[in-house]
């Protein structure tokens, strides 16, 4: 895959430790505007704390990040944000006391886009958004009454409403299922449609398949495998990492 | 018995100004009665100290109402800040040698910046702390704040500032003269202190109207429900955190300075002021009311000082007041195991009052 002469985003030997474990090793991936990159590894693998590095949560203990032209090293999660880069969290967090409006709109008035709008601009902007992810019927109720679906439609409203360049989603399907799914991978392509460009943290290989246009792998925080979806999926060293040695040598090989 | 009934009134009014199922016309009539009758008080009473005490005590909770009700930390060292602005304001008025001898109207807002200075610099310290270990560390700073005061290098007799806050001895300074503004006489000294409280009051007030529909206050909010959800959303946690941390302190120094302007002198010894009662009462007023709402600490101030002045009137004795700090105490613990949003929890139109409700809030794991 060819990729853009600037990369939005540039990951370069990115290394985190917790003591002596590396939760994420030397991983270097780049990405360029309008993709969607899949992000897949067994549990453990790293793959929040890639998400965390980027966005700023966790310091890398090594190599740099590099996004629009900017390095992300120790710039804090706001900084970040405000860049241009959002994410939704696996363990969703709406603000329970707040209406599902005002959750969108505090997006609104401290992302990306968030200097240029009164607090009650933001709320309009969050009504747009909320029928986006079809949520507007529910924008005056306390966000803690939303379903884990509404939620997770709700973690999505708030990321976008930041205006961002780069979205992560980590695990935003986790918890649902067959149509609901569905409903979320039309969701995920019309948020690329809207010019963002998307790193998807899946454990649900539908969806990696059906949106993606490459896929990283992970296994013990060291990226193994890159390639299309159709690749990685007969890759043995992926095959291995998810069920073992014995499965990827009994399988023909992808060429 | 007239100032119970004025309580009584302005609780009622602020019930309905602050209810959700009234009409719209019907909570802004009864918002602009309420300050009607808070006009007149004065009028209608001989004594209008309970409810200059009940205004300026309105004024602190709105302060510690930011920090503890919006930003959700809660603090346990807002009275530094009272105490630190009536003593600022009073070492600023004060008439004795070496002192500036400035009028009120200058003296107190003096003192409500230099307050906010040093709790810029005591926020940016203790904000770095999180949930219990923020509430210890503010602690640490109620108590260290009257000793700061007693520091003989900076406010000793040979000190930076030559007994600034009295060096010990009492810190007077006269009223008479000051009650006149650009010239206009403002009559007798009661009318001056209790507009001065009820100025106070609605400034608490007003900054929590503002506060509330602004970028800052939905940033504290959303602080308070989720620290790490907040700043990935773009919104400097610390900065903002540092804000409600200097504002709460602000309003409490106005409070302190406008309450320590009445007692017309004091000292540094007996600094009654930095008392533990007066951190309850801030706390106990805002959780009662209703934390992180605009309306709490008014209604929790009416109800408290309405319940205090019920109680002198029937038994005639201070008891209230001897019994001030275990009644404080007693009322944070029932409010917060079964109302912990206070009384706005019923107000705001989502909840009816039964007694099942007091009981699930018990059993919820959740304030």
């Amino acid at each position: 895959m060819t990729l853009a002469a600037e990369p939005l985003l540039a990951v370069r030997s990115a290394t985190r430790r917790f003591g002596g474990l590396y939760a994420v090793n030397d991983v270097t991936f780049e990405l360029g505007q309008g993709e969607i990159l899949g992000l897949i590894g067994p549990n453990g693998a790293g793959k929040t704390t890639l998400v965390n590095l980027v966005t700023g949560s966790m310091r890398p203990s090594g190599g740099t990040i590099v996004f629009a032209g900017t390095v992300l090293n120790g710039l804090r999660p706001h900084r970040v944000g405000r860049l241009g880069v959002a994410r939704t969290f696996q363990v969703v967090r709406p603000f329970a006391n707040l209406t599902v409006r005002e959750n969108v709109g505090v997006g609104a008035m401290y992302g990306a886009g968030g200097h240029r709008r009164s607090a009650r601009e933001a709320l309009r902007t969050a009504d747009e958004i909320l029928e986006f992810v079809h949520l507007g019927s529910r924008r005056d109720d306390p966000a803690e009454s939303l379903t884990i679906v509404g939620r997770k439609r709700l973690e999505l409203a708030k990321a976008l409403a930041m205006e961002p360049r780069l979205l992560l989603l980590d695990e935003v399907m986790a918890g649902l299922r067959g149509a609901e799914i569905d409903e979320a991978i039309e969701l995920v392509r019309a948020i690329h449609a809207r010019g963002v460009t998307l790193i998807v943290i899946e454990h649900v290989m539908k969806v990696i398949v059906g949106v993606c246009s490459r896929v990283i792998v992970l296994d013990y925080g060291r990226k193994i495998a890159e390639g299309t979806p159709a690749q990685i999926t007969v890759d043995p060293a992926v095959v291995e990492a998810y069920l073992g040695k014995k499965y990827a040598q009994g399988r023909p090989r992808a060429d | 018995m007239t100032n119970l009934v004025v309580l009584l009134g302005c609780l009622v009014l602020a019930s309905l100004a602050a209810s959700a199922r009234a009409r719209a016309d019907v909570r802004r009539g009864a918002g602009a009665a309420l300050l009607a009758l808070l006009l007149i008080a004065p009028l209608l009473s001989d004594t209008t100290s309970i409810l200059f005490d009940a205004l300026t005590a309105m004024c602190i909770a709105y302060g510690w109402n930011v920090i503890g009700g919006y930003t959700g930390y809660a603090s346990f060292g807002n009275v530094a800040y009272l105490g630190l602005g009536a003593f600022v304001a009073a070492g600023f008025m004060s008439r004795q040698p070496g002192h500036l001898a400035l009028p009120w109207f200058v003296a107190i807002p003096l003192a409500v910046g230099i307050v906010s200075v040093v709790a810029l610099a005591v926020g940016l310290a203790v904000l770095r702390l999180r949930g219990h270990y923020f509430s210890i560390a503010t602690l640490g700073v109620a108590i260290a704040m009257p000793e700061l005061i007693n520091w003989d290098f900076a406010f000793g007799p040979d000190g930076v500032v030559p007994n600034f806050f009295g060096g010990g001895r009492p810190l007077n300074f006269p009223l008479v003269p000051d009650a006149q503004l650009g010239g206009l006489a403002l009559g007798a000294d009661r009318y001056l202190f209790y507009y001065l409280g009820l100025l106070t009051a609605v400034v608490g007030f007003s900054a929590t109207l503002l506060l509330s529909r602004s970028k800052l206050g939905y940033a504290l909010v959303a602080i308070r429900e989720n620290e790490d959800a907040a700043e990935a959303l773009g919104i400097n946690t610390t900065a903002m955190k540092s804000l409600a941390y200097v504002l709460s302190a602000a309003l409490a120094a106005l409070g302190g300075a406008v309450v320590g302007y009445k007692l017309t002198n004091m000292t540094t010894e007996a600094d009654a002021l930095f008392s533990i009662t007066n951190n309850l009462q801030m706390i106990v007023i805002t959780l009662i009311g209703g934390p992180g709402s605009i309306w709490g600490p008014a209604i929790g101030a009416f109800i408290l000082f309405a319940i205090q002045e019920g109680l002198r009137s029937v038994s005639n004795s201070s008891l209230f007041l001897e019994w001030q700090a275990a009644v404080f105490s007693l009322l944070i613990i029932v409010v917060v195991l079964f109302l912990p949003r206070g009384l706005m929890e019923f107000l705001r139109g989502r909840e009816r009052f039964t007694w099942r409700r007091l009981l699930r809030n018990l059993t919820a794991n959740r304030v």
